[in-house]
């Protein structure tokens, strides 16, 4: 029943200066924006036509495109066996390069790898941008057609020669390698109707790309931020002379009313992420069908993340009774915390590359001597890669054992906050996209560590604020 | 058994004695007034008695047991000196919060803060939020939250402080019905007047020291202090008292007779006889609780040294504490 009156209590504190209000709005703006995107798969000559389009409206900005050849890239006799589901579907077109003259498009072919002016460059162009294509075949087709220019767009033809040259090449393809709907590609519309194509993504990219960067990044970042400010106040408030002394009058102890405010506090945190989450889950899941439960675990992890926070937030209220250097020291530790959990990161990511590299070398072929000049040395090459230069170039490899000594006792924000952007990515994305967005190495952190740590860290707050509370007068 | 009880109890601020070894009695169902100056340490003994302020040496208790446990609390009301409800608040809803800290269902926390409510005279004002209520209804609605959950003892700090003198009247009496409810009641105050109206028994502290106790009665009475009157067109015969070796003040309505040692008001009383004067008042002279609280301080004030300059306070980072 205490805990109850204090969690009604902290709500009401938390709703009288409209702050929730003003946080659960934001929310829902949140929720009404992502609902807003929608997602319309894309054929392939759209995606063609995207890419084509693009380059066509670079290359010639560049000033050595006369010297290129002047080439323009287009798509023809375009077809499909499939449009209902693009990614179940044969496909076959003419990928077509047209110069102003014969001499121009020998021009574009003596770029060799540089433009898909040739039919191997083609072939790499189309393999790279269009990976999902199966059996992918690109052919020469003789041609020279004299009204090339009438098939190019007008900025093409204005500048074409009186004999335009053209280079086709045929290409075949047998389904794809994308399984479902959500691998395949889909152009994005943001409030309803604002088309982007130019962020076109698989379905599953784009959710990904929602759910970690809109939510988890700026949402969560702000959420975070409002209500380190909100919740800053409750434990000086309460701590104020006059309250106080009304409340620990009453038959409770001190270290408790401490302990329900702090948990009073969370739930600020928990309800604005719970609603958050869930609404966006919702939207998401009923906009593209992609309902994906690791995206709800945001809410237990994010409040985890602040009751970090909102501990050293506790503990300076405590001791200072000042809501301003609680903003400022938890700001403060949250930006230290961080940076420790950086550095550790780019120390392990170096040891990593380290350890790989040395492993690499201890499999190299070694040429006998005599053969290939002297056999490469391990050690030697890591040396020429200069293993003791500072880490980010400011950071002397002599500190690396105080950051990581400093990582191992410090709250684990940092690798909660990757930890979780890995989850949401297990949730939505396939073993390719994981391993494209940098998740292809399992996780260095393990649960246990960054929870027992994080926890004996909040722990020890509570416990430094709740023996002041105990041993102060009043 | 005693509803209240100290013994040599103390309290140091770092350099700073703020209790010196109090001891104090309080029986059940008595209004007990706590007096002092500003700094004389009355605040601190109730703290410590609430275990919001730790003792640092002596014995406090309430009911037999050691004073500040929650248990104790759970029959204890308190309204605090300079205390301030957050303002977030309604009568009702911070009542009903309070209700909770002390465990009461939700029945009677609806009819209890109703009822209390309605003695303080807030009733209508109960879903109102507190910061729009004045001085004089927040410290009614600090006197309801300290009987709300029908307590056994109440401290009051200054419960009258900044009320209007109609207020203050009905906080005097709404005291007298809960005293008469048999509840234990422990004022604190410097507002020597209200405390004289009320009390059955006083304390008068003074630099952490408990300088005097008893009852208002007894406090305030002037021993061998006289107001004689006679009856109208008599003359009093001071210049033969004096004479005799009395001590006559015949300034106001009525003469005062101070009697010494060897003298009693008998002989006085013969004599007037012997004279054939008529009798209509004797009566044996009180002072204020004000003039005997000011004599005591004075007494026990350092010979030569300003009262106000030697008052014992805590430092202003103590207070902070």
């Amino acid at each position: 029943m205490k805990f109850y009156a204090f969690l009604k209590d902290s709500y009401r504190e938390a709703i009288n200066g409209w702050v929730l209000q003003a946080m659960l709005l934001l929310s829902f703006l949140l929720v009404l924006f992502i609902a807003s995107i929608s997602f319309r798969p894309q054929p392939l000559n759209e995606q063609l036509g995207t890419s084509i389009g693009f380059i066509n409206k670079i290359l010639p900005t560049s000033p050595e495109y006369p010297n290129m050849g002047s080439p323009k890239f287009s798509v023809e006799n375009f077809s499909e066996t499939n449009p209902i589901e693009p990614w179940k579907s044969d496909y076959t077109f003419d990928f077509v390069v047209t110069s102003p003259s014969a001499a121009d498009l020998q021009k574009a072919k003596d770029r060799g790898r540089a433009l898909p002016v040739t039919r191997p460059a083609a072939e790499r162009f189309l393999k790279q941008g269009f990976d999902f294509l199966k059996d992918l075949k690109v052919e020469n087709v003789k041609s020279n057609n004299p009204d090339a220019s009438s098939k190019l767009d007008p900025d093409a033809a204005k500048d074409a020669a009186p004999t335009p040259a053209e280079a086709r090449f045929h290409v075949t393809s047998k389904g794809t390698t994308i399984s479902d709907k959500l691998e395949w590609r889909h152009e994005p519309a943001l409030l309803f109707f604002i088309d982007v194509p130019l962020l076109s993504t698989s379905l599953r990219e784009g959710v990904y790309f929602m759910q970690k960067w809109l939510v988890n990044g700026a949402g969560a970042w702000l959420t975070l931020i409002v209500s380190i400010v909100v919740t800053a106040g409750f434990i000086p408030n309460m701590l104020g002379k006059g309250t106080l002394d009304l409340l620990i009058s009453k038959p409770i102890s001190k270290p408790l009313v401490l302990l329900y405010k702090y948990i009073g506090g969370l739930t600020f945190v928990l309800l604005v992420t719970s609603f958050t989450a869930f609404g966006v889950w919702l939207v998401l899941g009923v906009r593209t069908g992609l309902w994906s439960p690791n995206f709800l675990l945001i809410v237990p992890i994010l409040t985890f993340y602040f009751a970090i926070l909102y501990a050293i937030s506790t503990l300076t209220a405590v001791l200072t009774r000042n809501m301003l250097v609680a903003i400022l020291a938890t700001v403060f530790a949250w930006a230290i915390f961080w940076g420790i959990g950086k550095v550790n990161d780019g120390i392990c990511n170096r040891q990593d590359k380290e350890a790989e590299m040395s492993e690499k070398l201890q499999v190299f072929e070694i040429p006998k001597p005599g053969e290939d000049g002297e056999p490469p040395d391990a050690d030697d090459i890591l040396r020429r890669l200069d293993p003791n230069s500072p880490l980010w170039t400011v950071i002397p490899k002599s500190t690396f054992p105080v950051f990581q000594a400093l990582h191992a006792i410090s709250p684990r924000t940092y690798d909660l906050d990757t930890r979780l952007g890995r989850i949401i990515a297990g949730g939505v994305l396939t073993e390719r996209e994981m391993k494209q967005n940098g998740y292809g190495k399992p996780p260095r952190e393990t649960w246990p560590a960054m929870l027992l740590v994080s926890l004996a860290f909040i722990m020890v707050c509570l416990a430094l604020s709740a023996y002041r509370m105990q041993t102060r007068d009043g | 058994m005693a509803v209240v009880t100290t013994s040599d109890l103390r309290k140091t601020y770092g350099d700073i004695e703020a209790l010196k070894g109090v001891t104090i009695k309080v029986e059940p169902g008595e209004i007990y007034g706590l007096l002092g100056q500003n700094g004389a340490g009355k605040s601190t003994m109730v703290k410590i008695l609430l275990g919001i302020v730790r003792k640092t040496d002596g014995e406090a208790t309430i009911f037999g047991e050691p004073a500040g446990s929650v248990e104790v609390r759970r029959k204890v009301g308190y309204l605090p000196e300079d205390y301030q409800f957050p303002g977030y608040h309604t009568a009702n809803s911070i009542l009903d919060f309070y209700g909770r800290l002390y465990g009461l269902s939700r029945d009677d926390r609806r009819r209890r803060i109703a009822e209390s409510l309605d003695i303080v005279g807030l009733k209508k004002r109960a879903n109102y939020k507190i910061k729009t209520f004045s001085k004089g209804m927040k410290q009614r609605l600090g006197i309801a939250q300290s009987f709300f959950h029908d307590p056994e003892v109440i401290f009051l700090d200054e419960p009258t402080d900044g009320v209007d003198p109609i207020g203050r009247k009905e906080i005097r009496e709404l005291l007298l019905q809960l005293k008469k409810e048999g509840r234990t009641i422990f004022v604190n105050s410097h507002l020597l007047g209200e405390v004289e109206m009320i009390s059955d028994r006083v304390a008068i502290m003074h630099l952490g020291e408990l300088i005097r106790q008893g009852t208002v009665a007894d406090l305030t009475r002037q021993t061998d202090r006289y107001l004689i009157g006679l009856v109208d067109g008599q003359t009093f015969p001071t210049t033969e008292l004096r004479q005799h070796g009395y001590t006559v003040d015949d300034k106001g309505l009525l003469p005062e007779i101070e009697i010494h040692a060897g003298q009693s008001i008998d002989s006085v009383l013969g004599m007037l006889s012997e004279k054939s004067l008529k009798l209509r008042h004797l009566v044996e002279k009180k002072q204020t609780l004000e003039s005997v609280f000011m004599k005591l301080v004075d007494d026990a004030e350092p010979k030569g040294q300003d009262r106000r300059a030697t008052r014992v306070a805590r430092p202003i980072d103590a207070r902070r504490e």
